[in-house]
């Protein structure tokens, strides 16, 4: 399967999974809402350009805002992390220039496990802090706001580690990590 | 002016970013702002579409709760049937009149459609419903939503075939309601953060009330007719400060599971309106 269509398949996926089942989940507790679609984002291959990285980011946020009926929360927010994510690899693989220009996307195997998971980490803390913020922004509560972002936070990390362990199985771990 | 260029094809990544992210915020703000917006018309259909697919496979998996509640609502109203009555009266026997046009005859004030529920959402600080009827089957905005339950919410905006109800579950949901013992008045509010419970406030403490008592829909509400179950007091909080109480409400509505409701026109609104307008014109003259 070529690229363009594969990944036009997966965008689709991760949309409808998060508009239709995880977004209509009962909620186990006020703070915990989970997302997975912008996994998506992480997952595009390193050679994206930064603003093409951000298109794709705006369209994402966007294509989930019109189930949600918030139009620009989730756009903006994942423009963040789209617009996070090139320095922040640049930053967690700095000798590694080169392997940046290829094809293949972020994972344990091309990154390394721990690595792998600061990256996932940081996008989705940062991702999540800022959704939590505009969608809180009249709030005002502090905790709350603290609290939230945590507890959505370890929701949506649980997600995608059973997104890896699903679609992509650890088969050979980096040997120089 | 070279340089100007350069520096702009250096910094075209941030200024890119910099441009979607005030496009998004400022329709963010907009649309929070006054809840309708013509470009969403558009998203309701396409959207609507997916949801009705995938609610149309949900439904089964509620049908016998549907049938419980349905079963109850047909009880409830069987009960009211003028068959059901009797006058104690014996000699008193019933006779059918021929001149049946009453003079003073009834004109009717609200106006019934049903409506199936395609989607839903609880978890948010802002919580809407989407029902399958739109401009074209005749809802507008500013209808009243309810259920088999309690009321449920107000339609704000409308496409061709889809309406978006704003739930009671909504940080900007304001509804005139009154105790079904006492009639006093008050306004039911969500403070968006538990979904079992909406805070009533506007009540004196002079009023006499227990954990339990019913709340209804007022008489002074423009979009719901007066005596629709709202839910029970759940919790009295006196508020050390200020001659009300604060109450805690549980709807009587399950919004966990709505799946069909009944959109209610007043078909008076607009007069009404008018007639107030009126009035508070003249008074500012």
């Amino acid at each position: 399967m070529s690229e363009p269509v594969k990944q036009i398949i997966r965008f689709t996926f991760f949309i409808l999974v998060q508009a239709l089942v995880l977004n209509h989940m009962p909620a186990l507790h006020r703070f915990v809402t989970p997302y997975l679609y912008f996994l998506y984002l992480i997952w595009l291959p390193f050679n994206v350009s930064r603003s093409g990285m951000l298109i794709i980011g705006f369209i994402t946020g966007f294509a989930l805002d019109l189930f949600t009926k918030t139009p620009g929360l989730h756009a903006s927010a994942c423009l963040w992390l789209a617009y996070l994510r090139t320095p922040l690899l640049k930053l967690l693989l700095p000798g590694e220039t080169k392997e940046l220009k290829t094809g293949s996307s972020p994972s344990v195997r091309s990154m390394g496990l721990t690595t792998y998971i600061l990256f996932v980490v940081m996008l989705t803390l940062f991702h999540h802090s800022w959704l939590v913020l505009l969608e809180w922004m009249s709030f005002g509560s502090f905790l709350y706001f603290i609290g939230k972002v945590f507890f959505t936070t370890l929701a949506s990390l649980l997600l995608i580690l059973i997104a890896e362990l699903l679609f992509r199985p650890i088969k050979k771990r980096r040997s120089n990590s | 002016m070279r340089n100007f260029f350069l520096l702009l094809r250096r910094l075209q990544v941030f200024l890119l970013f910099l441009l979607l992210q005030v496009i998004s915020i400022a329709l963010l703000v907009s649309y929070n702002k006054s809840h309708q917006a013509k470009y969403m018309e558009w998203a309701y259909d396409a959207t609507g579409s997916i949801n009705k697919r995938y609610s149309n496979i949900a439904a089964y998996f509620s049908l016998a709760d549907n049938n419980k509640r349905l079963a109850e609502e047909n009880n409830r109203l069987r009960n009211l049937l003028a068959e059901n009555f009797t006058s104690i009266d014996t000699s008193a026997t019933l006779r059918l009149d021929t001149a049946m046009v009453d003079s003073s005859r009834v004109i009717r004030k609200y106006l019934w459609r049903t409506a199936a529920v395609i989607n839903n959402s609880v978890a948010s600080q802002n919580n809407f419903i989407t029902i399958e009827r739109g401009r074209l089957q005749g809802i507008a905005p500013e209808m009243a939503v309810v259920s088999a339950g309690g009321i449920v919410g107000v339609v704000t905006d409308v496409s061709d075939n889809m309406a978006i109800v704003r739930s009671l579950l909504h940080r900007k949901s304001i509804t005139s309601v009154m105790l079904k013992n006492g009639r006093n008045t008050g306004l039911l509010e969500w403070d968006g953060k538990n979904p079992g419970l909406l805070q009533l406030k506007g009540i004196p403490k002079s009023t006499a009330l227990k954990v339990g008592d019913t709340v209804l829909t007022s008489n002074i509400s423009l979009n719901y007719p007066a005596g629709l179950m709202v839910g029970t007091i759940a919790k009295v909080e006196k508020e050390t400060d200020g001659n009300n109480y604060k109450l805690q409400v549980k709807p009587g509505n399950n919004f966990y599971s709505v799946d069909y409701v009944d959109v209610i026109e007043n078909l008076f609104l607009k007069e009404q309106r008018d007639i107030e307008q009126r009035i508070n014109k003249q008074q500012q003259q």
